[in-house]
């Protein structure tokens, strides 16, 4: 047994390894299990909980305050009112188990410019296609047969068709074997809350399976608090962490809080870009060019909820099967995505009876999304309390981005056959005909009244050869502590423009093999 | 400070629809409003604290009503509500989208309602065994 939960510790714990890994999402799992099965002794470090496929709930209602961190709502602000709220996973596999699955390896030009920008010398795509190539082969990516596309999959493709716009098709890491047939029919509210069917290859069903197989440890509810350090020479190098045992909402308790000591050879910190900065901060590790929490880029999005006149019923399908594409050079792709009752409910722009006559409605709504690509960064700044102090700023440019957004996709839903559109602004709820489209930009909304979401925070401890540029250096180790690694989101040098899972696990699957070299 | 149990309780009043189903199900709805709240970061959970109060507070100043959100009679409180919303403030306008959020979340995802809005998930993934529910701990035993 090499699994243990608060439940199971009543006093202090000390352990002892090799690698110690803060977090078991796409880079921790990934990391964890890759230096496991090289013979490594690796201990996971895990705030969240163990949830396995059997105990996956379809009540969103138990499922969101248990997987997700603040229940799915952790809202990001920044200057004249704009808020954006952000989701991220808080269990054993992190977002993955929570994601949609979609599988994107970063374009090439986006790799050709971290490469030239950061010195990052192997980062052209054949320097990466061998990473790229063993996380899709584990994960077992492939696009989504039309045969479990959901209906209004079908209505995206046809109006995109009739507006001559390009889509693609969505690749996922499914696994279309027994039980897949039932899930992915009816995947779109299930998926968020975890796959009940492992149809979906999250980090949990397989890098942790097989770090645990290999033999590595995991602590759940357990938040690392600090990085422990010592002096060598004039730098300092890493030799373990410490931390509280946690409840299910990530705090210890009002009596006698447990605490844990793990001394390691090294430190793999994988909490993801928001938490991996704030953990940096409270262990005093920030870097003197003062980069750690800068860079902070979260392809903020935007949804529409259209009714058709025919039912839908959206949820029978897979989450996703297609993308437009059109408009991804202007740094905006459009996208599909159905949401359980509740959750649809949240996001309503009114209540009382005019919410309840549009969720009678729920067999006919569809609900689309832009992502944009921002062109500026916010920061996750140091903070006292035990969360971190987030700030983003939208700024004009990212502004007029998504406002033309929110136009071509109510364009896409009349050209699909939607009858009424409920928009994500403030002060224009609804729109029932195309020619109301323009109504859209004449509002001139202030970024104070677009409703903003992501769940993609990457870039606050960026990747570079430069000293002064990056946070960790291409090998992902920190740039003043020896022996502390870096493998999530936050290493990023930029956005990735597309969903950025499968780059997070090829690059840690990089750094884990480097490592590997190392002797400790 | 209000009490987010009661701040929200007269809330559920305004935000929720009138059907047959709505009293059976507010304790639930309730509970499970109040569990969403309790995860919301620290400084969030603050300010809302802060909020509610001055909300409930305003009520007293408010001509049809003349005593605090919590203690008007239910059409009172939609009345209150719908004019501050007239009021346009920005941050007003986020506490009430948050706190009918919840609410509405909590209401909409009790599956006692779906047969009411047409939803369902398939008997055949509930043969299978893959969705159960009674596994996940809603309770929050934090501080
Ligand atoms: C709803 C949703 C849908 C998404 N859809 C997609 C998609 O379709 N495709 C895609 O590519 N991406 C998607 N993403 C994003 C993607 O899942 C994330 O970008 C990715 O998982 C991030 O990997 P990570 O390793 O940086 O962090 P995570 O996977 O979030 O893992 C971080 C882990 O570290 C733990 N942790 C944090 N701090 C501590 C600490 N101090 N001590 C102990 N443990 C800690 C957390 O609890 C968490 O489990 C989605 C995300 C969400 C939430």
């Amino acid at each position: 047994m090499n699994i243990w939960t608060p439940e199971q510790i009543h006093s202090e714990v000390r352990e002892q390894c090799d690698v110690c890994v803060v977090g078991t999402g796409a880079g921790g799992a990934v990391s964890g299990a890759i230096l496991a099965q090289a013979g490594l002794d690796v201990l996971f470090l895990e705030e969240g909980p163990m949830v396995k496929t059997e105990a996956f709930s379809s009540d969103a209602r138990r499922s969101i305050p248990t997987l997700y961190r603040h229940s799915g709502i952790t809202p990001i602000a920044g200057r004249r009112g704009s808020r954006v709220i952000f989701s991220e996973g808080r269990c054993v596999g992190g977002s993955t188990v929570l994601n949609a699955g979609i599988c994107y390896r970063t374009p090439r030009h986006v790799l050709e410019q971290w490469q030239t920008q950061e010195g990052l010398k192997d980062f052209g795509p054949e320097g990466l296609d061998p990473y790229f190539q063993q996380v899709e082969q584990r994960i077992s990516v492939q696009e989504v047969p039309r045969a479990f596309w959901s209906r209004d999959t079908f209505l995206l493709e046809e109006g995109a068709k009739r507006l001559g716009w390009h889509t693609t098709p969505i690749k996922r890491n499914i696994r279309l074997e027994e039980g897949a047939a039932s899930c992915l029919s009816q995947c779109s509210t299930l998926c968020t809350q975890g796959c009940p069917t492992a149809t979906k290859q999250s980090a949990l069903i397989t890098y942790m399976e097989d770090a645990l197989a290999a033999g590595a440890r995991l602590y759940t509810g357990a938040r690392a608090e600090s990085v422990l350090t010592e002096p060598l020479k004039n730098r300092r190098q890493a030799r373990g962490v410490q931390g509280w045992i946690v409840d299910r909402n990530g705090k210890t308790g009002k009596r006698a809080p447990i605490p844990f000591h793990v001394q390691a050879k090294a430190v793999v910190l994988a909490g993801g870009a928001i938490q991996t900065p704030h953990l940096l901060f409270r262990s005093g590790l920030s870097t003197r060019n003062g980069q750690v929490g800068q860079n902070l880029y979260l392809h903020p999005n935007t949804k529409i909820i259209g009714l058709f006149d025919e039912p839908i019923e959206a949820w029978r399908g897979s989450i996703q099967g297609l993308q437009v594409d059109q408009f991804a050079d202007e740094g905006c792709t459009f996208f599909i995505t159905f949401l359980p009752p509740g959750i649809m409910a949240f996001g309503l722009p009114m209540h009382g009876e005019p919410a309840y006559e549009v969720m009678q409605q729920y067999r006919h709504l569809a609900h689309w999304g832009v992502l944009i690509e921002d062109t500026h960064s916010g920061a996750v700044l140091p903070a006292r309390g035990p969360d971190p102090n987030i700030r983003y700023d939208i700024t004009p440019a990212d502004r007029e981005r998504i406002l033309t957004g929110i136009e071509r996709l109510a364009t896409l839903f009349f050209s699909a056959g939607a009858r009424r559109l409920l928009l994500p602004l403030k002060r224009l709820h609804e729109i029932r005909q195309p020619e109301e489209v323009r109504k859209i930009k004449g509002l001139d909304p202030p970024v104070s009244d677009i409703d903003l979401f992501t769940v993609h925070a990457m870039g606050t401890c960026r990747m570079s050869a430069s000293v002064a540029r990056g946070v960790v250096n291409p090998s992902q180790e920190h740039f003043e502590v020896d022996r502390l690694f870096i493998s999530d989101a936050s290493v990023f040098p930029g956005p990735t423009r597309v969903n950025p899972m499968l780059t997070i696990m090829a690059l840690a699957t990089r750094a884990a093999t480097n490592l590997l070299q190392r002797t400790f | 400070m209000s009490n987010p149990e009661k701040f929200l309780q007269a809330f559920m009043g305004v935000v929720l629809p009138k059907i047959p189903e709505q009293e059976a199900m507010a304790q639930q709805t309730l509970a499970s409003a109040l569990v969403m709240l309790g995860a919301l970061p620290v400084r969030l959970h603050r300010v809302l604290r802060a909020a509610m109060t001055l909300f409930d507070l305003g009520g007293i100043g408010y001509r049809c009503g003349g005593r605090p959100f919590t203690r008007m009679n239910v059409d009172q409180r939609q009345r209150y509500v719908a004019w501050i919303q007239r009021l346009q403030i920005g941050p007003l306008l986020d506490f009430i989208k948050l706190m009918s959020g919840l609410l509405m979340f909590a209401f909409y995802q009790d599956p006692r309602l779906w047969p009411r809005i047409g939803y369902a998930i398939d008997a055949d993934i509930i043969k299978q065994g893959v969705v159960r529910d009674e596994h996940l701990d809603p309770r929050t035993d934090s501080q």
